[in-house]
């Protein structure tokens, strides 16, 4: 009842207002072209590049590739496709189980009581301070041991295992915003712990898991001198050590078909942000930016 | 009530049990041979804290540890207010914010190996596009050195920049929208400029988020090194050397300087030293907008 008398007088004073604001909307728009032309010059120089030789890009940068070396899409595909595919295969895999596991730990350590609770949390907190360089060396010897080296498993498995401590933060944070009156009617009818957790839980929490997934998915793909120590066998290798193939393989760098390569390595990662970005944000308002 | 505790913990066994096998092992490993010198090879010799007594007088460490500082710091001034900036923009109904908002964020898809390649071919100073660009528009009589000594360290902030503010912008953006729009409409029945609605509303609403964003971009930050490591290794002259780098050369010597040698021993204390360092930054931080929050 209230907004009818609120809302009335508003009303001319945004016609107002919206005169007044031409000139810093025209503002914004430029500063806004600029920023988003400034962030695109690397990226559009990379895809420029990916059309020409190396004579072409080193006489001169901005010209248009002419003719366009289309070639290089076709060799860089060639010589990076396996390596793409063992990556989206080890982030899914890897980037599953970190939800799985974040999932059930963020739960227990959101809305269950048990002694040593505080602690364990603080030992999770304080594991994330440490530098991840100070354990590739042991790490490597412990995953050697187990015969786990130059397996999907060694990367699988350790992202596995140091991502669900950053999930399971986000998690806790994430599962403590739902309230506890829910699982309690569901126990009050019976339900068991474990449907408990299928049926509110996860369902729930699909949006900080998502995120979660992104930010997994994101790490592995990336990732660099984990698998450059764990994996010899080249068919199992990861994009990051593939891209740098091409300096070693050849004598001289093809620069045109590195770009291409880079520009194609790309593409799964701009596909699971297209679609996931949403949800990316919407897991970040409901859950991960709060403490 | 015992019977919920059993479940608790069965749950999330596979959890501890992960963390416990292949999160702490690693870490126990590294600070026991803290206090050993061990160089990879051969037999370990506990040498006490021999490793820290080297770590105080270690010049280099400690001007990695000043330029962190500055790189964070620079970074975070940069970064922090364009972003937020960026996301108040492109929170508004703008007509294709969703198009912006994934240019922006673009650079973040890009692994810092890939793209440093990429800004070498624009800063460097021999035949650098940047270069060309500022001598033909006749800005500049002599080329600019981006990556010597003196620009090096302004250059790589540049850098991270460009591959920070659209993960920024999105956080921000993700904290706005829990920002009841009634709050603005309110305001702007007030007659409140936009700079007043930023400084005035926005700000103090996004309180506990920005908190949190504000400190996941110092960690961030302080643990920054990879494009630092493709771009310049350090140099020149340890200009754009930072504490993670430091570490990580110690561990894993990069074979184009060639004058550091891998040290197990030393490299562990550097790196619990370094994890000190950004957990008492952190703590440091949380603790003084703690403090903040009272004085409201």
């Amino acid at each position: 009842m209230q907004t009818v008398p609120v809302t009335k007088p508003a009303a001319p004073a945004r016609k107002k207002r919206s005169s007044v604001r031409v000139v810093p909307q025209a503002i914004i728009n430029i500063v806004l072209t600029l920023l988003v032309f400034l962030t695109l010059v690397p990226i559009f120089f990379m895809v420029f590049s990916s059309l020409k030789s190396n004579a072409q890009i080193l006489g001169n940068f901005w010209s248009m590739p002419s003719p366009p070396q289309w070639g290089n899409y076709g060799e860089a595909f060639g010589a990076i496709w396996r390596y793409m595919v063992n990556t989206v295969l080890y982030a899914v895999a890897g980037s599953g189980l970190v939800c799985a596991l974040s999932a059930v730990s963020g739960y227990v350590f959101a809305k269950k009581v048990f002694p040593g609770k505080e602690t364990l949390f603080m030992m999770m907190l304080a594991m994330m301070m440490i530098p991840g360089v100070l354990t590739l060396i042991p790490s490597y010897v412990l995953y050697n041991g187990l015969g786990l080296t130059n397996t999907p498993w060694v990367i699988i498995i350790a992202h596995a295992a140091g991502g669900q401590i950053f999930g399971t933060f986000l998690c806790r944070s994430f599962m403590a915003g739902v309230p506890t009156e829910l699982f309690e009617a569901a126990r009050i009818d019976g339900a068991s712990e474990l449907t408990i957790f299928a049926r509110i839980v996860v369902p729930l929490s699909i949006p900080i898991l998502a995120t979660l997934f992104i930010m997994q998915s994101v790490g592995i793909y990336n990732d660099y001198i984990w698998p450059l120590l764990t994996i010899r066998d080249s068919d199992l290798q990861v994009i990051g050590v593939g891209l740098t193939v091409f300096e070693n393989q050849f004598g001289i760098k093809n620069l045109g078909v590195q770009f291409a390569a880079y520009g194609l390595s790309s593409i799964p990662l701009i596909l699971i942000f297209a679609f996931g970005m949403k949800y990316y944000i919407q897991g970040m308002t409901q859950g991960a930016l709060k403490m | 009530m015992h019977k919920n505790r059993l479940g608790a913990y069965l749950f999330s066994f596979p959890s501890f049990f992960l963390t416990a096998a292949l999160g702490i092992y690693p870490i126990v490993w590294a600070l026991r041979y803290m206090f050993y010198d061990y160089q990879g090879y051969g037999e370990p010799r506990l040498i006490g804290f021999g490793n820290f007594a080297r770590l105080a007088r270690d010049a280099e460490f400690w001007q990695s540890v000043a330029n962190t500082f500055v790189y964070a710091g620079g970074k975070l001034v940069i970064t922090l207010p364009l972003s937020l900036i960026l996301a108040v923009i492109l929170n508004r109904k703008l007509k294709g914010r969703h198009l912006f908002r994934a240019v922006v964020f673009l650079p973040t898809i890009f692994s810092a190996s890939v793209m440093s390649i990429v800004f070498y071919l624009i800063f460097n100073s021999y035949n650098g596009i940047l270069n060309q660009y500022l001598l033909e528009l006749q800005l500049v009589s002599v080329p600019v050195d981006w990556l010597g000594a003196s620009k090096a360290m302004l250059t790589i902030v540049i850098i991270a920049v460009w591959g920070a503010v659209g993960n920024y912008m999105l956080l921000f953006i993700a904290g706005l929208q829990s920002i009841p729009e009634e709050v603005y409409e309110a305001a702007s029945l007030d007659g409140v400029n936009p700079a007043q609605r930023l400084w005035y509303i926005t700000i103090p609403m996004l309180g506990p988020v920005l908190q949190m964003i504000v400190m996941l971009a110092i960690t961030t930050s302080l643990k920054g090194y990879e494009s630092i490591m493709v771009l310049t290794e350090g140099g020149p002259f340890g200009k754009t050397e930072v504490m993670y780098l430091y570490l990580y050369k110690l561990f894993f010597p990069l074979t184009t300087t060639g004058t550091s040698v891998q040290n197990i021993g030393y490299g562990s204390a550097v790196g619990f030293t370094t994890a000190v360092i950004v957990g008492l930054v952190t703590w440091l931080y949380f603790w003084m907008s703690r403090k903040l929050n009272n004085l409201y």
